[in-house]
């Protein structure tokens, strides 16, 4: 999975989370400026896991960013 | 059935019967726990492991999950960890008639409002809860005697939504004049019957957060505290509580110390009582197997060590 794909599937859940201002989002966007909330994030997190059977390592870093979340997609 | 801990590797028997009831008295009560994935064990570490927790806790839950608050240092740390995974779950903390618990409804108050939580109070009579018949009709079905406890799965029932509690992974120290041996506890009248609860009612419930994963026990069983602990044959400790506390304020240095108290201290006498009057209608266990596992066992089991 490379990062265009990362960042097509990000893009896809994220509108499935109801979020629609998504047009221009690149790695440095921040999630809150798309409207994501802790939880939303949260469930992007568990959307990807569930998708591709993979697992998300936990972490105390603060995630902040579009790109914050694609360093954990591996 | 729900996950009581994750997969449901932490089970208990009752003669032979996975998550069962007493039939009678001599049936040997029978605890085991999984074994770790030693590369996630490897990998991983027991601050990032709990968080790990809340995120399996709420993928089963979801959003409606409601966490029981006691104001205790256990429910706290569970409430971090949702806090830290970006989950704000409403927290719910007993409040007794007449004040009894006001210290730790203080301290409910105080982690609440430092981590950003909704929490609500249940009001709740507990001689009321006792006197009226109810406690004894919640213990009847389930094979609980332990007012606490009924207490607690009263206000789920009365929710219906999927609950949390802290449920410290507690070791205890048996002594006898010959030789004396550490123990995990899981009682066939407390823990057990939470899972009882759950199934009995289908109401989603976790009373075993720090035992919910093999690997996040083994991380605590290994830990250098617990270590010393148990190793050590001339302290004078009998229980792992403050060894925990210590652990837990490491990883979470803005916890508060806290007294360790459960609203009950004034209601001792009436808790015997209770409990002797709710024995009077249940099978009694006169069996002597342990309520848990010896040390030694438990570590073996989670390495998945044969000890055949």
């Amino acid at each position: 999975m490379n990062n265009n794909d990362k960042m097509d599937f990000l893009k896809a859940t994220i509108k499935k989370l109801g979020h629609t201002n998504i047009g221009s989002i690149s790695a440095a966007t921040k999630l809150a400026a798309i409207g994501l909330d802790s939880l939303d994030i949260v469930e992007l997190q568990m959307e990807y896991e569930d998708t591709f059977k993979k697992e998300i390592p936990e972490t105390a870093d603060p995630i902040i960013t579009v790109g914050d979340i694609l360093k954990l997609m591996k | 059935m729900t996950n009581y801990t994750h997969n449901n590797h932490l089970k208990y028997t009752i003669g032979g019967r996975e998550f069962g009831y007493r039939e009678d008295s001599i049936e040997p009560f029978r605890v085991t726990v999984g074994t770790v994935d030693y590369e996630r064990y490897i990998r991983s570490n027991y601050a990032d492991e709990l968080r790990r927790i809340a995120r399996l806790i709420y993928k089963d839950f979801g959003k409606d999950l409601v966490l029981f608050l006691s104001g205790g240092t256990d429910s706290e740390i569970c409430a971090r960890n949702f806090v830290d995974i970006g989950v704000r779950p409403e927290c719910i903390t007993i409040r007794f008639k007449d004040d009894y618990n006001l210290p730790d409804v203080n301290e409910a108050v105080a982690i609440c409002n430092e981590l950003g939580l909704k929490l609500t109070f249940i009001d709740f009579d507990i001689k009321d809860f006792f006197y009226s018949g109810k406690a004894n009709d919640i213990g009847a079905q389930i094979q609980c005697t332990q007012l606490t406890y009924l207490m607690v799965y009263s206000c789920i029932l009365d929710r219906g939504r999927p609950a949390i509690m802290g449920g410290e992974a507690l070791l205890f120290k048996n002594i006898s004049k010959d030789s004396s041996f550490w123990h995990y506890t899981f009682r066939e009248n407390e823990d057990a019957s939470a899972m009882r609860f759950s199934e009995k009612f289908n109401i989603p419930f976790v009373n075993e957060y720090f035992s919910y994963t093999p690997e996040l026990l083994l991380y605590y069983l290994e830990n250098i505290d617990i270590q010393a602990l148990i190793s050590d044959d001339n302290n004078y400790k009998l229980t792992s509580v403050s060894s925990k506390n210590k652990i837990l304020m490491s990883l979470y240095p803005n916890i508060r110390p806290k007294k360790k108290t459960h609203g009950f201290e004034e209601l001792l006498a009436f808790n015997y009582e209770a409990y002797n009057y709710a024995e009077q209608y249940q099978i009694k266990r006169l069996e002597p197997s342990l309520d848990g596992i010896e040390i030694n066992h438990i570590i073996k089991q989670l390495k998945g060590q044969n000890e055949n």
